[in-house]
């Protein structure tokens, strides 16, 4: 253990090291918030969907760095994000070294469980505070506290909190510089002999680990992790660490318990012992107000009928609201681009690029922010109030055979609407391997970019030959084909990719709590920064690099050939003329652009989907957004890059495209099979660089390019099987 | 006789007897406070056989019905 002049030491230099644990729901994030601020770090911890936050407090004139660990119901970890909070204890060289202060964070009106992982951790030895907090809702249900004496007995300062109201604040900061400058821990429990002995021989097989407390901490945790392999933390060969770990687990079985269970059935007595007089419960506890509202929003028939109405009104909220917003930035940038090409004229490559890049991908990344702040704001909503657990206890059944669990309804069905604010969404859901699952699986949901292409191609094709019943009714398959797809693919993977385990399944149902203000926006402050600088930067820079590919190369000739082929009909007036040639230029343009010619280079991949080169050409270009594929259909069919799905001209044009060479020659391109094989490919794709760029952020970019091949692959697949299906049943 | 609390209709209540094993349905459940000896009652379920809600002293959970299968009770008489 260090003395105390070192811990004096790091106070005065700022570095002092604090670490937040508790169990889930104890108010663990509004604490965090309260006590950093905006000062703060989100990322993920290496290779894993968990989300490390770190921030500075300042504590007088004392900083320290603060980091909120994983919510762990204990110590004894059951899935990944339980682990890495013991492996940050421990000061794992991946994560950080050991805290110098430990603030345990506890539900005032579910005190004895939620001490679980503060007497776990008291084998370290470090400093400690206990955050007894929603103190409010604990002295509502008529508890009495007698704090002194529960600070005499703990040996630790015990501090009444109201997180989300930012009550106690102060007092915790200064908890946290006595606990460090007296070094006040918490009594480590006395174990059986038994369990004593069994520690002792693990001990000394970590003796490489000169800290001792930390030594018999690591290896408490190896005798009572049964769910997780950490031997390879000891000395000596896989084989004798297995056996030692057996040695030890057997001693603990021979004093009668059993290993896996030891830590709480041993810990709740003494954790009794040490309230008992401490905490008083005086009257009935009354949980009245929540027990009422459950029995209408559990209701299997009134219940389900709230939650239908209440995801009606989020998707409407995220599908229509947004609208408005968006188109408000769509012109902006519009308007951007128009002066900004304004002041380049004559600097045709640097205008290009700063228009069509530039500015179309800060446009690209703006357009976002409607969508993902009014979603995270109705999602942080119903979960601080209450009700998100509720949702998906209702809807769990639908879900819980592939894997999932009823936490992922939410940003599924988001992703109806954007795949972008139903990736941010998943962050509610805790066991990391449910949350990757849902994170792939939310852009294969048909989102309203595809929309367009569903409504250029029925419109074109469906709705002239079959009437508007067919047509409405293609529509609504070509929703469905996302759950469907999905939801056997999370099974599949769940399954057969990630192996482990899966977390036991226990929906906590906190009591209904009015959500604060103060928290709701610093959460839409934290998800608008987060996008904008972490996935922001990557679209942005993927737009520009697709702008190249489309532009160059770009030989200077090629007008003047065009120009002296052109002939301009005689009945057209000059400026029809220009624009005529205009948009025919741009066509050639496009066409030998580096990503023109990989598109003609790759037809024959598409040749099975019944697609010819412009149609290869335009899936090519729509990579950044599938909605782009329409305008540029439009600029290789000579219309210009203005076409939308509604445009009559262009849909004329596609009816119109005739096969020029190979053995389909004379024959159109565009056909019933066609058509619907164009709009299987753009409902299965990832043609999304934003996607693509959020899911790099939220996971790594290897699931990002991962899950962008595979469901490339599929959309193939799919393509080619309802081209060949339907060409036979038609033809 | 203790009965797993799915046994039990909406409302009712008994005292926890013990839970079954030592699975990791069984460690979780330990650390969220399910103790022997404690009051337990079965709350409403989701619809389609969905999961069960139980309120017990220190936490109030959503379980599925092969999960709260482990936690056996004495049914309180009425």
């Amino acid at each position: 253990m260090s003395a105390d002049p070192s811990a004096a030491a790091a106070v005065a230099e700022g570095a002092l090291r604090v670490v937040l644990i508790g169990q889930p729901n104890t108010g663990k994030t509004s604490l965090f918030n309260r006590l950093t601020g905006l000062r703060q770090r989100v990322g993920n911890y290496p290779g894993v969907t968990v989300e490390r936050k770190e921030g500075i407090g300042r504590a007088g004139d004392v900083a320290f760095t603060l980091v909120d660990l994983p919510g762990t119901y204990s110590l004894n970890a059951l899935s990944m994000d339980e682990h890495i909070s013991v492996r940050a204890l421990a000061g794992h060289p991946d994560i950080g070294p050991v805290p110098d202060v430990i603030v345990c964070v506890v539900d005032a009106a579910k005190l004895q469980r939620s001490l679980l992982p503060a007497f776990q951790a008291a084998a370290l030895g470090r400093p400690m505070v206990l955050a007894l907090n929603f103190f409010d809702e604990a002295e509502a249900l008529g508890w009495r506290f007698d704090l002194p004496l529960l600070e005499e007995r703990l040996g630790i300062p015990v501090v009444p909190t109201v997180g989300h109201r930012g009550e106690g604040i102060g007092a915790l900061k200064e908890a946290v510089l006595r606990a460090s400058r007296q070094r006040m821990a918490l009594t480590a429990p006395e174990w059986p002999p038994a369990v004593q002995e069994a520690v002792r021989m693990l001990e000394t097989r970590l003796d490489y680990i000169e800290d001792t407390d930390v030594r018999r901490f690591r290896a408490q945790r190896l005798l009572f992790d049964t769910a997780i392999r950490a031997e390879d933390d000891l000395a000596g060969s896989p084989t004798q660490r297995h056996e030692a770990v057996e040695a030890a687990r057997s001693c603990v079985m021979r004093g009668g318990y059993a290993p896996a269970t030891a830590e709480p059935v041993l810990l709740f007595p003494v954790i009794e012992r040490m309230l008992a007089g401490a905490l008083e419960k005086s009257g009935t506890a009354s949980r009245r107000v929540t027990e009422g509202l459950d029995q209408v929003l559990l209701h299997p028939v009134a219940g389900l009928l709230v939650f239908a109405l209440l995801m009606f009104g989020v998707f409407q909220a995220v599908y229509s609201w947004a609208g408005p917003l968006m188109e408000g930035i769509e012109s902006l940038t519009a308007a951007l681009q128009e002066a900004a090409g304004g002041v380049l004229e004559g600097m045709p490559v640097v205008q290009s690029l700063v228009v069509d890049g530039v500015i179309a991908g800060l446009g690209g990344v703006a357009v976002f922010l409607p969508q993902i702040l009014i979603l995270t704001l109705l999602v942080a909503l119903l979960e601080d109030c209450g009700y998100l657990a509720r949702a998906a206890f209702l809807v769990d059944k639908a879900l819980g055979w592939c894997g999932l669990s009823g936490k992922s309804f939410v940003p599924l069905m988001s992703g109806y609407a954007c795949a972008i604010p139903a990736i941010m969404a998943t962050r509610t859901i805790e066991d990391p391997k449910a949350r990757l699952t849902t994170i792939l699986a939310a852009p294969l949901m048909s989102c309203s970019a595809r929309l367009p292409v569903y409504v250029l191609m029925i419109g074109a094709f469906i709705e002239p030959r079959h009437g508007s019943t067919v047509a409405a009714l293609v529509l609504l398959a070509m929703h469905l084909l996302g759950p469907v797809v999905a939801l056997p693919l999370a099974w599949l993977f769940q399954k057969r990719i990630l192996k482990a385990p899966a977390p036991p399944f226990v929906l906590e149902l906190p009591p209904y709590r009015r959500p604060t203000l103060r928290d709701l926006s610093w959460r839409l402050w934290h998800r608008a920064h987060r996008f904008l600088t972490d996935a922001g930067t990557i679209i942005l820079a993927m737009s520009v690099v697709i702008w190249a590919l489309l532009y160059f190369p770009r030989p200077a000739q090629l007008e003047d050939t065009l120009r002296a082929a052109w002939s301009v009909p005689a009945d057209m007036d000059p400026e029809e003329a220009e624009e005529a040639f205009q948009a025919h230029l741009d066509s050639a343009y496009l066409e030998q652009s580096y990503l023109g010619r990989a598109g003609r280079w790759m037809q024959p991949v598409f040749d099975p989907a019944g697609f010819d080169w412009k149609i290869t050409v335009a899936l090519l270009a729509s990579f950044p957004a599938r909605e782009v594929v329409i305008s540029t259909l439009g600029i290789i069919y000579q219309l210009g890059g203005g076409e939308d799905e509604a445009s009559e001209g262009l849909r004329r044009r596609l009816r119109q495209e005739l096969w020029t060479e190979g053995p389909r020659a004379g024959h159109p391109v565009f056909t019933v099979p066609v058509a619907a094989a164009v709009m299987v490919f753009f409902a299965i794709c990832m043609q999304c660089g934003a996607t693509v760029a959020m899911i790099t952020a939220e996971a790594s970019w290897r699931w990002a390019w991962g899950a962008f091949a595979a469901m490339t692959a599929l959309a193939w697949l799919g393509a080619v099987l309802t081209y060949q299906i339907l060409g036979r049943v038609a033809g | 006789m203790a009965v797993p609390i799915t046994e039990l209709k909406c409302g009712e209540s008994g005292t926890l007897a013990g839970l079954d094993g030592d699975s990791a349905m069984v460690q979780r459940l330990l650390a969220m406070g399910f103790h022997p000896g404690q009051r337990v009652e079965r709350r409403e379920r989701a619809p389609f056989a969905g999961p069960v809600k139980v309120d017990g002293v220190s936490a109030v959970v959503g379980l599925r019905e092969q999960d709260a299968a482990v936690l056996d009770v004495e049914r309180h008489e009425r």
